[in-house]
């Protein structure tokens, strides 16, 4: 079946982007499996509906995007060191780095302190290598808004990172 | 190193462990796998037939309006209407698309009616050939059409067979290949006939069906012997067993050709046909006799092999017969076993002795087959779960448009 096979494609290529950007966004391994599946069900359950999909790509980050939306919604917002703490924190590199180098744990810290709305474009533009259009079509929102928010985003990054590091030594 | 950078390759980084991503698509899969089941059951009527159907309809040149108020002046007889149609007539899309598409559903409940199906498809498109050759309208177009048809109906009952013999389901896999072998043999006389009876030049599409009709066949023979000769093979009381089924058939499908002929020399003059078709019942009923010798000397494999000869002896006899009615043509049916004078590809090898004209009464000005009030011939076949029990009886349904 046509579907059958779109469907596989489909996630073969994207589960992992998808996961990631999950994680990203809701430190948790566990959560971050359970939105891929909900993420592919809604595709494939848009598949057999009959949708023409153009980009699959886009509209996965779309449902995903979404599904992350709502729950930011309704959960209270919990600590990510509680989070963190639950997880024993399990990178896929879990290789122990230098002790001045970037460190899993803070890359999530610090991105947990980003604003939610520059921490999903920016996780799109430059860890998903999503192109500002497909950004602006997931978020639904004009491209040039989307290119400012990423700008601005960046930079916090930048900032916080700095901060960050400099906690570390002191 | 610039941290960002650092950063966003560590977060590149994260993905699932192989395991991780197996779970969530096994998961996924249970409910795939559901709706692709559910989906394909539903698919041929919703999708393949309406939509089809509409679409050829939007296509014609009669008002859409008009086809609307046909169809719902007709209702269900739309359906039954279609039946008779043939490549070109309007509503023809309807008996592929409507009516063949929900037998399509009812026929997948088992392998064997859904093969016996698929075979009846292949049988159907013949029909529809012969129809418009004898009526002079089977043009390239449609012949070219039918032909492809023909084609996959006949390569889908050829795989099945073969996932038969594969799941050593050979008494499965014999009586499909000699009941089509069989008709696919009747046809093609059929069509040479009406071949012969069309004028010079236009003969050309006929003869065209003809040859991918005897290809199939010849096909279908090889695959037969190589049957019969698994079921000889096959150890223990199974070919017993087959034997005594293809026995009881063969006896069934003989005394139903008598009944058959009986009511056909009563409504229709004595042609040649019938006394020919006299003289194979009684080979058929010979056959049969030396089976059972076969049987009594426990050589169950050539028994079982000479009674599914009978019985496509007498299944052969009955299509002619039928072909004569349809078509007033009298097909002579060869007095010897034409089987036997047939080499091992299935050509027949006197067959110049079959064409002899004299008996030919093809009657092109009166449509004798179908009137100005419909008459549609339904084929009934049902297959009994037991031993090769198979009744077929035809249905006529008047239809006053």
């Amino acid at each position: 079946m046509d579907e059958e096979r779109t469907f596989l494609k489909a996630y073969n290529d994207y589960s992992n982007p998808i996961f990631r950007h999950c994680y990203l966004r809701a430190f948790s391994r566990e959560r971050a499996k359970e939105l891929v599946q909900e993420t592919f069900l809604r595709f494939w359950n848009q598949l057999l509906g009959g949708t023409n999909i153009k980009n699959a790509r886009a509209f996965l980050y779309r449902i995903a995007n979404n599904l992350i939306i709502d729950e930011s919604r309704k959960k209270r917002a919990v600590s990510l060191d509680i989070i963190l703490e639950e997880e024993g924190l399990e990178p896929a590199d879990s290789r122990p780095g230098p002790a001045e180098h970037l460190d899993f744990r803070m890359v999530l810290k610090i991105i947990e302190q980003l604003d939610n709305k520059y921490r999903d474009v920016v996780i799109m533009r430059y860890i998903d290598d999503l192109s500002p259009r497909e950004i602006a079509e997931v978020v639904e929102e004009t491209e040039n808004n989307v290119s400012v928010r990423i700008h601005r985003g960046v930079e916090k990054l930048r900032v916080l990172l700095n901060s960050g590091i400099e906690k570390v030594r002191n | 190193m610039d941290l960002l950078k650092q950063f966003l390759d560590k977060a590149k980084k994260i993905k699932m462990r192989p395991e991780e991503k197996a779970r969530v698509l096994n998961t996924l899969s249970v409910i795939i796998k559901e709706d692709v089941r559910k989906a394909g059951l539903y698919r041929h009527l919703l999708q393949r037939s309406y939509f089809n159907v509409f679409q050829f309809l939007r296509l014609k040149t009669m008002p859409i309006i008009a086809i609307v108020a046909i169809i719902s002046l007709l209702g269900g007889g739309v359906s039954a209407a279609a039946e008779a149609t043939v490549p070109g007539d309007l509503f023809y899309p309807v008996k592929i698309g409507v009516n063949e598409a929900i037998r399509d559903i009812v026929a997948s409940l088992s392998a064997e009616t859904e093969v016996n199906w698929e075979a009846r498809k292949a049988e159907r498109r013949l029909e529809e050939a012969e129809e418009l050759a004898s009526k002079g309208r089977l043009d390239e177009g449609k012949r070219v059409d039918l032909e492809a048809r023909f084609g996959q109906h006949a390569e889908k009952v050829k795989e099945r067979v073969a996932k038969f013999e594969s799941r050593q389901e050979f008494k499965a896999a014999a009586d499909v290949t000699s009941n089509f072998e069989t008709s696919l043999r009747a046809h093609e006389r059929i069509l040479e006939k009406l071949a012969e009876a069309l004028p010079e030049g236009s003969e050309v599409e006929a003869k065209l069906v003809v040859k991918k009709v005897r290809g199939e066949k010849e096909a279908l023979v090889k695959i037969r012997i190589k049957v019969e000769s698994e079921v000889e093979d096959e150890k223990g009381p199974a070919v017993q067993k087959a034997a005594e089924g293809k026995l009881k058939a063969a006896e069934n499908k003989i005394a139903e050709v008598h009944k058959f002929l009986e009511r056909f020399a009563t409504s229709t003059p004595v042609a040649t046909t019938t006394v020919q078709a006299q003289a194979r019942l009684k080979i058929a009923g010979e056959t049969v006799i030396e089976g059972k010798a076969k049987m009594a000397a426990s050589a169950y494999g050539e028994a079982f092999r000479l009674f599914q000869k009978a019985h496509r002896i007498a299944q052969e006899a009955k299509l002619l017969l039928e072909a004569q009615k349809d078509f007033d043509l009298e097909i002579k049916i060869n007095g010897d076993l034409a089987e036997d004078d047939e080499d091992e590809n299935g050509v027949d090898e006197d067959d110049d002795e079959d064409l002899d004209d004299e008996d030919e009464d093809t009657d092109e000005g009166e449509n004798k087959r179908h009137g100005s009030g419909a008459e549609i011939r339904g084929e009934v076949k049902t297959e009994s779960k037991s031993d090769s029990d198979k009744t077929s009886g035809s249905v006529k349904i008047k239809l006053e448009l």
